[in-house]
């Protein structure tokens, strides 16, 4: 994938009431929209790579463009050798989709039915659609529901049944598009499990977006971040947190009131710290080893507990949006 | 290969059809009532008319009703195998065209087979009824080429509707809504219900060359009467149905480019 880009014309309303219904009449007010900007990358088999990105970000998009479904402005895509916007039906052959918002299956067909329509429009043969049936209801747990329609179903169910619909071709790539929206913790984590033993098992690529900073702990094994349709980073999820989290937090409990101020020379300006009462708060960059701070500190006073906190990945998250969010406004 | 592949998915998404159109029972007992209602009730009107007026365009009330039959046929034949081609601007509208895009078989096929209406069935039933009332009150030699004829008129005239359609639902890809513009050009089909030998000139040439509804109904039915003046267009009517549906199937990937799947979906 090679300086993608995608351009959307949209519809701007400014007037409101009866004047905006006339100007949706007569008025063409169209306004071009940079959804992607050059985006460039390569994904490997078996990788399992996790979208991030603010809302608007590109994101969607940029998963409408590998599948095939929207036609890239500029640039080229290229998934297995196929171009997919060209050769959509070979590059389907290959592919699983999976959209959170949406279900792929028909709405009032048994969830049995919709499967076996797909079996066919897929062509798998009765072998391997059998065994992956039934290896599918053992993992997903969908034993209880797959004769009910899909109308009929909760999210949590109903999302389970798409991501089994997604895989049941053997695909060798299946994007998900925010696969755990609105779903509850349980509901999650079997998901999660789902994709982590299917990609083990069948070495399936995975591309999948997400705003839940847990999915990507738990199943990438590579981040890109996109923001305003630009990439603004991509590694691994350890790498992200070395570059930005920039210090860590340690709290001490004293048993009495703070009496005297510490002596810190040895760290010169790289730390900070803060007295309230009985809490002694430090703050000090990732690279700088905490077990000695906290010998000296407990040899200068009685500590009764210590706590150390790490900046969260959501906390690492928002600060990368809220940067490239001061580049936007700059721009 | 191919070809099978696409009648076995063809045969599941008719069984598929009829069972979503059969899981709401009652609506779907109301609708098959409401459906025999319109026929009948328009049934009345037609005799009707003709029993006011001895020939209409050089056509008696025998060959009038033959006439309707060859209308209603291809007419209930597109509504019921290759109805949801309606919905072609929903889809784009909604984005729901998504979920066919990334399937391996060919999108307009899915889209247009995934959806029946019952309606169709009423219609071709109806058609039937219309040519033997029609029969019985002329005198008209049916052989069995006739009959081989006929039936290729009436699935060439389905496919004619059906690639007018596609043209006119297509240009949703760039106007978003077109569903009122689909329903104008579709309701010129009413004309063809007579014979297009009353109509201006001009217009019988519109309905022959620049929006071919003609072929759907009044060639057919002059095939039956042995009307050697019009047998070159009933002869032509399968050549007319496939360019037409080669220039829909173009027209519709030309269109597919041009989709801007709405955002949040
Ligand atoms: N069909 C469309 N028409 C106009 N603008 C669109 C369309 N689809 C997406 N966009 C715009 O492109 C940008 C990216 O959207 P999207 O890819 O859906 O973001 P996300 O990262 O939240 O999935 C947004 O600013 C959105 O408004
Ligand atoms: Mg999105």
């Amino acid at each position: 994938m090679k300086n993608l880009q995608k351009d959307f014309y949209v519809n701007e309303s400014k007037e409101m009431g009866v004047k905006g219904i006339l100007e949706n009449l007569i008025k063409k007010n169209r306004k071009k929209v940079k959804a992607v900007k050059n985006l460039s990358f390569e994904i490997a088999e078996g990788e399992i790579v996790g979208f991030l990105g603010p809302n608007g970000a590109g994101k969607s998009t940029t998963i409408k463009m590998m599948t095939g479904i929207l036609t890239p402005t500029r640039g080229e895509v290229k998934v297995c050798g196929v171009i997919p916007y060209q050769k959509r039906q070979q590059n389907a052959k290959n592919i699983g989709v999976v959209f959170g918002h949406r279900t792929q299956l028909w709405w009032d067909l048994p969830v049995k039915d919709s499967f076996l329509l797909l079996k066919k429009i897929y062509e798998i043969d009765d072998l391997t659609y059998k065994k992956n049936l039934s290896y599918f209801m053992e993992l997903l747990d969908m034993e209880s529901f797959i004769e009910r329609p899909i109308r009929q179903l909760s999210l949590g169910q109903r999302m389970r049944c798409d991501l089994a619909a997604a895989f049941l071709h053997n695909p060798s790539i299946v994007y998900l598009d925010e696969p755990t929206i609105g779903l509850d913790i349980t509901s999650k984590k079997k998901i999660r499990e789902f994709i982590c033993e299917v990609n083990k098992e069948r070495k399936s690529t995975i591309v999948l977006t997400t705003h839940d900073m847990s999915d990507i702990e738990q199943l990438a094994t590579r981040v890109i971040v996109i923001a305003n349709g630009d990439m603004i980073y991509d590694g691994t999820i350890e790498q992200l947190r070395r570059q930005y989290q920039n210090e860590r937090v340690l709290t001490f409990s004293l048993k009495e009131d703070i009496n005297k101020y510490l002596d810190l020379r040895e760290w010169k300006h790289k730390v900070t710290v803060n007295y309230t009462n009985d809490k002694l708060v430090i703050r000090m960059p990732v690279n700088t080893p905490i077990k000695q701070m906290i010998d000296w500190v407990t040899s200068q006073y009685v500590v009764k507990d210590i706590k150390i906190d790490e900046t969260s990945i959501e906390d690492i998250i928002e600060e990368v949006y809220k940067q490239c969010g001061n580049q936007y406004i700059s721009m | 290969m191919a070809v099978k592949k696409y009648i076995l998915l063809y045969s599941g998404m008719l069984y598929k059809n009829m069972r979503e159109s059969t899981s709401y029972k009652l609506d779907f007992a109301v609708g098959v009532f409401a459906h025999l209602i319109i026929q009948i009730s328009s049934l009345f009107c037609t005799i009707i008319v003709y029993n006011n007026v001895d020939t209409l365009g050089g056509f008696d009330f025998g060959e009038c009703l033959i006439l309707l039959g060859c209308y209603l046929l291809p007419m209930g034949i597109e509504e019921f195998f290759l109805h949801n081609v309606w919905s072609i601007s929903k889809h784009v509208h909604s984005g729901s065209l998504d979920g066919y895009l990334t399937k391996p078989a060919n999108t307009l096929f899915l889209l247009v087979v995934d959806g029946t209406n019952i309606h169709g069935f009423i219609l071709t039933i109806c058609g039937i009824i219309y040519l033997i009332f029609g029969f019985i009150n002329t005198n008209i030699y049916v052989g069995c080429w006739k009959v081989i004829w006929l039936v290729i008129c009436v699935i060439s005239g389905a496919f004619i509707i059906f690639s007018i359609t596609v043209f006119m639902e297509t240009l949703s890809f760039w106007f978003t809504e077109v569903t009122n513009a689909t329903v104008m050009i579709d309701s010129l089909r009413q004309l063809v219900r007579y014979p297009i030998t009353i109509f201006h000139p001009f217009l019988q040439k519109f309905l022959i060359f620049v929006v071919p509804y003609a072929y759907t109904s009044f060639f057919s039915a002059t095939l039956l009467f042995d009307l050697d003046k019009y047998m070159c267009y009933t002869y032509a009517t399968p050549f007319v149905a496939m360019v037409m549906v080669m220039g829909a199937k173009k027209f519709f990937a030309f269109g597919l480019k041009n989709y801007s799947s709405p955002c949040g979906s």
